[in-house]
């Protein structure tokens, strides 16, 4: 092999490399990577922050959350519990006593969005996102814990009268991507920020995680 | 005899000229009439093919019946057009294509639809309720009046635990104003409202969808103008859907159509079908008939121009009395060519074959009292239908009767200005008519065969009793065929709103229906544990007494409103705030009648609300699917004010009451038919002729009953129109039996003879129709006239 064509095939290894590098973060990748775990658990602290009366009020709740293919388990526990499950065709939601509202989501667009969008984003469906959203993704893959953006711009009608955007992120830590802020910026800019935290995964569905579906 | 001078001096005093004005009196004085009508109504003259006007109006109160015509008309002009395609955006952007196209003819000046909608706006809740704030207090549901009278503290605990909830329907920048969050709550309940009240679609995009199996489908709704939904007119909106579909860019979509108008449209284009093959038979038969028979074009044009003329004279007659026409009424009338050909039969077989009568007038006054009482006889049947408290029986009866008089004037009248023939006057196949010459063995055979038939016709309903029933069931009458029954099936799995009953609820005020509705509804969710979803117009605005109520339970938080402000982190100052607003909103109540309701709520209860009728106020709680309509029924049964519609099962219940009823008609056109007949024949004639009704039926039910076909309403009105043509024959033979001036005595049966082909051809041609109800009514008068032709012709002693 001639220097020249040594060259060459250095500089194919060279490019492919950091092509492969740049790969690796990716909406794609980090989907893929998410959509690996069947379930995920956590815990989660929730900030609302309104806007009322030219000042602004937070509302701070924490407890835990579990993301699986059939919909989200929201169960706070703090200030007051109370239980949201939203799956692709219906919210419901308890309260103490036990009063249970159900509400399809064909009917409360917000909640069907935020649904069918984390339902997407879990399930490593990208094209329902594109479908739904205009898109920006972007990654830092310099710090020691690569990390990643995505921003949700809705392009339905009635979906943006009520949502500015929704702003994801996450971590890439050693090829596995997680979780970590969700911020829904409403039409009023009023803002609710979700923190996960130790997050843990499994395979599967326990007996009494499924009865709640 | 009386019947004879008053013929005599008939035919002496009046002269062809006083005749000929008699027909313009009655040919022209219809026209005018029909010009007055129309002008008066403004062109609002119309052929109705609604399948549900076919059948009779409902037996309940006027008042109730008034309240569910209106509920039919507003309901009876939704269309559906669904388009499915496997990717949501090429289904949209068919939709967006469809719904562009028919606003665009609107635009352009089409007047086809009162509305078209594809778009959604029930999204923006926040924005809803923005117009509803005044009525915030006055819009809580029960459970929260039940939950603030026994707990308001627990209520303002989880208004405060849905402040920190993860998601709220809507944004919480209204806390100062609203600490218990009841906004959010009549948000829920409205959503729950929306999403039971309706087809099971969400809003998508903007749009109506749902997926199902990998399959998007979008909804676009629509709801027929009068003019839109007029079948009379070729461009009427459902073609204008089909026209619009078929050429659209459609990105490989399919459409699937649901709603009434679909269904009319497709039964009124086979009916506009059946006419055209029905006459197409019958007018070839009878030209072939009078040409192999008369050999001469005089009798052909003639006896078409009659025909001609009595159906244009009905169908004006009819258009200008009802002000418009059941397209059943002009099917059946189309059958009419079979009966107005007998005058003109009678009369031609007389002037090609009669050398004994040598002018018109002289043919007349031969026939005239045959034909007078032939005409007497049928228009005491048809007579008696006007009296049925169904409008399709009395069109039919004034078509009959006004169709059969233009022909009967037109033989009497017009014929005998007609020179006779020049050259030989005879009549083809004549011969096949022999007199007997074995009178007694005839007299004999002729007893015999009656008493056969009747023997036959006894025996038989005897042995095959069980199957003999007087029952109609709707669902046979008309059976969806083809796309339209699999549109119809896949529109209800994908809508899941097919609603087959519903209730009305009949109030002296608003305040007084909204309040029996609303224990209605709470009977349905106690009784169906919630499941039933239905469409009410309590669900949106509830009645003053439930407002009055929601308010009181206010008041309550009032009291705790300091410690709820302190709770959400704002200070007390804002409790008074709250009362101000409160008291500021005393005495306002979200009212249909005042016109406070915003336009969105109207729309969601178009079918819901019927608003005033006659002085009293209407609404109608009506069910998405029913799978046990009886127990939905029960729950009413002791309420004086609420009524169960369910309109198949009370049309078919209805139909049998009036089909007992046109039997009592029956028996009294009976005993009215004796009396006149009497009063022109001797007791032995009069029994004779009008044993011949009884054999009919006779003769009919037997035959229903082997083949095991219910005597139903259809047949039954075929039975009367029998009745009116039947008696025709005996009274022609016995007329030629009577008169003793003419040597020939064989034209006559003759004539009959070719009456009965003709008009069994053209009843005969009913029979072979695929719409049940004309099916039905063609297949008894078929039968009915040939056992009277062939007991005429047992009875028969002319020859």
């Amino acid at each position: 092999m001639n220097l020249s064509k040594k060259l060459f095939m250095s500089f194919v290894l060279l490019c492919t490399s950091i092509f492969l590098f740049a790969q690796s973060l990716t909406l794609n990748s980090v989907c893929n990577s998410l959509s690996k775990n069947a379930v995920t658990k956590g815990n989660f602290t929730q900030t609302k922050m309104v806007n009322i009366a030219k000042s602004s009020r937070e509302f701070k709740s924490t407890g835990n959350f579990l993301f699986c293919e059939k919909g989200i388990v929201w169960n706070t526990e703090k200030p007051f519990p109370s239980t949201m499950i939203i799956s692709p065709t219906k919210i419901s939601q308890t309260n103490p006593s036990g009063e249970t509202t159900i509400i399809s989501s064909g009917n409360n667009p917000t909640l069907g969005l935020i649904s069918s969008t984390l339902t997407g984003i879990f399930s490593g469906d990208i094209s329902s996102l594109e479908k739904n959203f205009n898109i920006e993704f972007s990654a830092d893959e310099n710090s020691a814990t690569k990390s990643w953006k995505l921003n949700l711009f809705p392009k339905d009608e009635n979906f943006s009268k009520a949502i500015d955007s929704i702003f994801i992120s996450g971590n890439f830590k050693e090829n596995v991507a997680e979780l970590e802020n969700i911020i829904l910026t409403e039409k009023n800019k009023n803002t609710i920020k979700y923190i996960l935290e130790n997050q843990t995964v499994a395979k599967e569905l326990t007996e009494d995680e499924e009865k709640l579906f | 005899m009386k019947k004879n001078s008053f013929s005599q001096l008939i035919n002496s005093k009046l002269t062809n000229v006083h005749f000929l004005i008699l027909w313009i009196i009655f040919h022209v004085g219809f026209l005018i009439f029909f010009g007055i009508v129309y002008f008066s109504n403004k062109g609002n003259i119309f052929i109705d093919a609604d399948l549900f006007n076919m059948f009779p109006k409902s037996f309940n109160e006027e008042s109730v019946r008034i309240a569910d015509e209106k509920l039919t008309e507003i309901t009876g002009q939704n269309v559906f057009i669904i388009v499915a395609n496997d990717d949501f955006q090429n289904a949209k952007k068919t939709a967006e294509n469809v719904y562009e196209k028919l606003l665009d003819d609107q635009i352009n000046g089409g007047k086809n639809f009162d509305s078209i909608s594809l778009y959604q706006e029930f999204g923006n809740f926040a924005e809803i309720l923005s117009s509803l704030k005044k009525y915030k207090y006055n819009l809580l549901d029960d459970d929260s009046i039940n939950l603030i009278n026994s707990s308001p503290e627990t209520f303002a605990q989880n208004a405060i635990m849905t402040a920190y909830s993860p998601f709220t329907v809507l944004p919480l920048d209204n806390l100062e104003e609203d600490p218990f969050m009841i906004q959010e709550k009549i948000a829920n309940n409205y959503i729950s409202a929306v999403s039971s009240s309706g087809i099971a679609m969400g809003i998508k995009d903007g749009v109506l969808a749902t997926e199902k199996d990998g399959t998007w489908f979008i909804l676009i709704r629509g709801i027929l103008s009068k003019e839109g939904a007029s079948l009379a007119s070729k461009d009427n909106g459902v073609a204008k859907i089909y026209e619009v579909c078929n050429s659209v860019e459609n990105y490989g979509s399919r459409f699937i159509y649901s709603g009434t108008p679909f269904n009319s449209h497709e039964s009124s284009n086979s009916a506009m079908k059946e006419i055209s093959t029905i006459s197409t038979v019958s007018l070839v038969a009878v030209i072939l008939i009078l040409l192999f028979v008369f050999s001469s074009p005089v009798p052909i044009l003639c006896s078409l121009g009659s025909i001609l003329i009595s159906i244009i004279t009905a169908f004006i007659a009819t258009l200008a009395i009802f002000h418009k026409m059941h397209i059943l009424t002009l099917v059946f009338g189309t059958s009419l060519i079979g009966s107005c050909i007998d005058y003109s039969l009678h009369y031609f077989t007389h002037w090609a074959g009669n050398k004994e009568l040598s002018s018109g007038k002289e043919i007349r006054k031969h026939l005239f009292n045959g034909l007078s009482l032939a005409i007497i006889s049928s228009a005491v049947c048809y007579i008696i239908l006007m009296f049925a408290p169904f409008n399709l029986l009395k069109q039919m009866s004034v078509f009959s009767i006004s169709g059969l008089m233009s022909s009967f004037l037109t033989t009497i009248c017009i014929y005998p200005f007609i020179p006779l023939p020049q050259n030989k006057r005879e009549v083809k196949f004549l011969n096949i008519i022999k007199p007997v010459k074995n009178k007694t063995k005839k007299k004999l055979v002729g007893r015999i065969a009656i008493t056969a038939m009747f023997v036959f016709s006894v025996g038989t309903i005897f042995i095959f009793h069980n199957r003999f029933s007087i029952k109609n069931n709707l669902y046979k009458l008309y059976t969806m065929e083809g796309k339209l029954l699999e549109d119809r099936k896949e529109t209800v799995e994908i809508t899941k709103y097919n609603p087959t009953c519903w209730f009305i609820i009949r109030g002296n005020n608003e305040n007084d229906v909204l309040v029996k509705e609303e224990n209605l509804c709470k009977k349905i969710d106690s009784h169906s544990d919630k499941k039933i979803g239905y469409i009410s117009t309590s669900k949106f605005i509830p009645s003053q007494e439930h407002q009055k109520k929601s308010r009181e339970a206010f008041k309550k938080l009032l009291n705790i409103a300091d410690l709820q402000y302190e709770a959400l982190g704002f200070d007390s100052s804002y409790t008074e705030n709250l009362k101000k607003d409160f008291e500021s909103t005393e005495g306002e109540f979200l009212s249909l009648t005042d016109g406070s309701v915003p336009s969105f709520i109207t729309n969601l209860i178009s079918t819901a609300y019927l608003g005033e009728l006659n002085g009293q106020f209407y609404t109608v709680v009506m069910p998405n699917l029913v799978e046990n309509s009886d127990e939905l029924k029960s729950l009413v049964k002791d309420e004086n004010d609420i009524f169960f519609i369910n309109k198949m099962s009370d049309m078919a219940q209805d139909l049998d009451k009036l089909t007992n009823m046109v039997f009592i008609f029956f028996a009294g056109a009976y005993i009215l038919m004796f009396v006149i007949l009497k009063l022109f024949f001797t007791w032995k004639q009069s029994l004779k002729i009008i044993s011949i009704p009884l054999l009919i039926v006779l003769m009919t039910s037997a035959i229903f009953t082997i083949f095991n076909i219910n005597l139903e309403f259809f047949s039954v009105t075929g039975l009367i129109l029998v009745f009116g043509l039947g008696l025709d024959y005996i009274i022609y033979m016995i007329e030629n039996e009577k008169d003793k001036t003419l040597k020939t005595k064989t034209l006559e049966p003759f004539a009959t003879l070719l009456s009965f082909i003709t008009t069994v051809i053209s009843f005969g041609a009913l029979a072979l129709s695929s719409f049940q109800p004309v099916h039905l009514m063609g297949l008894s008068i078929f039968i009915g006239l040939t056992t009277a032709y062939i007991s005429t012709m047992f009875y028969d002693r002319s020859l």
